[in-house]
């Protein structure tokens, strides 16, 4: 499916495609393109589907969207992935991010970013919503429609990092599956409009850890 | 923390250090010993801060505080901190102590201890306040400002148990939350003034 009528949006989205991949482990253990939507990911609808090879969300409104990727389930991880908001409100009530740390559609932890310059992590457990980094402003996020920001979570442990186009946001300690950690991808609409959200360069390597004395 | 800037706290404090941590259970939860405060807490505030590895919360006269951690969701718990009356204001009025079953704002139960060595539990269901244990003194409370008491809350089912100092204080047959508790502290102060208390030392184990 092709979205008509957001060509232009689309055309002046800034790609920062040689900065997009700049998870830092030497050992990839997944990444995505887009140029096809692996089944890996589930069946495309009217919310989810590709879009100029990118996984483009358009949940309905006042709906989230989640998709937990199968392809297998890791220990620690250095993921990385470009976002890019094609339509997200002014109000800052459209989010969207990556699920970490998932066990099932219940029970994962996701970071997600405004097109307003906000960021926040939060923990859903048995279906309720915990928050675990409050929302907050974080001016290493590009702010507006069209514009694409990188987000990177390193899981280690117990313990996740998250940065935003190269920056520290923040960490947290959690509390990660003891059989392993799928990913995903979520996203938010606002009461009265459907957002749209593209996710593309998804990319897993092993963290690589620092060498001690 | 362990140090205390008084004589008087400090003497107090070596009284219950016996019984400090007293969860019983042998697997750990959460535990926060509040050396800076966790976000999972909620934003710091003037009323809402870690001193010296303390959480210090004073609320504003006349109003109460609380916050729910948010970092997980338990079942059954054994859940113990350690309480210290930095400045009660009025020894009636001030009260503090722990959340448990807690769903929301309006949804959840608080066993509170008072200055004075009375304590009582409530129960906020749609945002009214429901007595569930009145006011009554606490076997083995320590008073006044500067004293440190021990709180423990057990939930096993449907049934809560209190201690304070190790001493059993009253059982109730409650309404746990569906799906999982959060926890959480709570403190008010009186009219007349801010009253202050400090947390540390918080544990939630499995009974």
């Amino acid at each position: 499916m092709r979205l008509t009528g957001l060509a232009l949006v689309v055309a002046v989205a800034v790609s920062p495609a040689g900065a997009a991949l700049a998870c830092q482990g030497s050992q990839v253990l997944y990444e995505d393109t887009f140029e096809t939507l692996d089944q890996t990911w589930g069946t495309t609808d009217d919310a989810f589907f590709l879009d100029e090879n990118r996984l483009t969300i358009m949940p309905g409104y006042d709906e989230y969207y989640s998709a937990l990727n199968t392809t297998g389930t890791y220990e620690d991880i250095d993921l990385c992935v470009n976002l890019e908001a094609i339509k997200a409100d002014p109000e800052g009530n459209s989010f969207a991010g990556i699920i970490f740390w998932a066990i099932d559609y219940d029970n994962y932890y996701y970071v997600v970013i405004t097109a307003e310059q906000s960021i926040g992590v939060f923990r859903r457990q048995r279906a309720r919503v915990l928050p675990q980094l409050r929302w907050s402003t974080f001016d290493a996020l590009k702010r507006g429609n069209g514009e694409v920001n990188e987000l990177r979570i390193v899981t280690l442990g117990n313990t996740a990092s998250f940065y935003v186009n190269g920056q520290l946001f923040g960490t947290i300690k959690g509390q990660p599956p003891s059989d392993g950690q799928q990913i995903g991808v979520r996203a938010t609409s606002p009461r009265n409009d459907r957002a749209i959200w593209a996710f593309d360069d998804v990319k897993i390597t092993a963290p690589d850890i620092p060498q001690t004395q | 923390m362990k140090f205390r800037s008084t004589a008087v706290a400090a003497a107090i404090w070596l009284g219950v250090a016996g019984v400090a941590s007293a969860c019983q259970g042998t697997t750990i939860l959460f535990q926060d010993s509040f050396d800076r405060l966790q976000p999972t807490w909620g934003k710091e505030s003037d009323f809402f801060k870690v001193v010296d590895s303390q959480l210090e919360v004073s609320p504003a006269a006349d109003s109460y505080h609380w916050s729910a951690n948010s970092a997980n969701l338990y079942d059954d718990i054994d859940m113990c901190v350690t309480m210290t009356i930095i400045s009660q204001g009025d020894p009636v009025e001030a009260k503090a102590g722990l959340i448990f079953w807690y769903v929301d704002v309006n949804n959840f139960y608080v066993f509170e201890i008072s200055p004075n060595g009375k304590a009582s539990v409530w129960r906020r269901q749609r945002g009214k306040w429901l007595a569930q244990v009145d006011w009554r003194d606490a076997e083995g409370a320590n008073t006044g400002d500067g004293a440190i008491n021990e709180l423990r809350v057990t939930t096993v089912g449907s049934q809560a148990t209190f201690y304070v100092n190790g001493t059993r204080f009253e059982e109730v047959e409650g309404s746990p939350p569906e799906n999982g508790q959060q926890v959480g502290l709570f403190a008010a102060s009186p009219p007349s003034g801010p009253a202050r208390f400090g947390f540390d030392n918080l544990k939630v184990t499995k009974p």
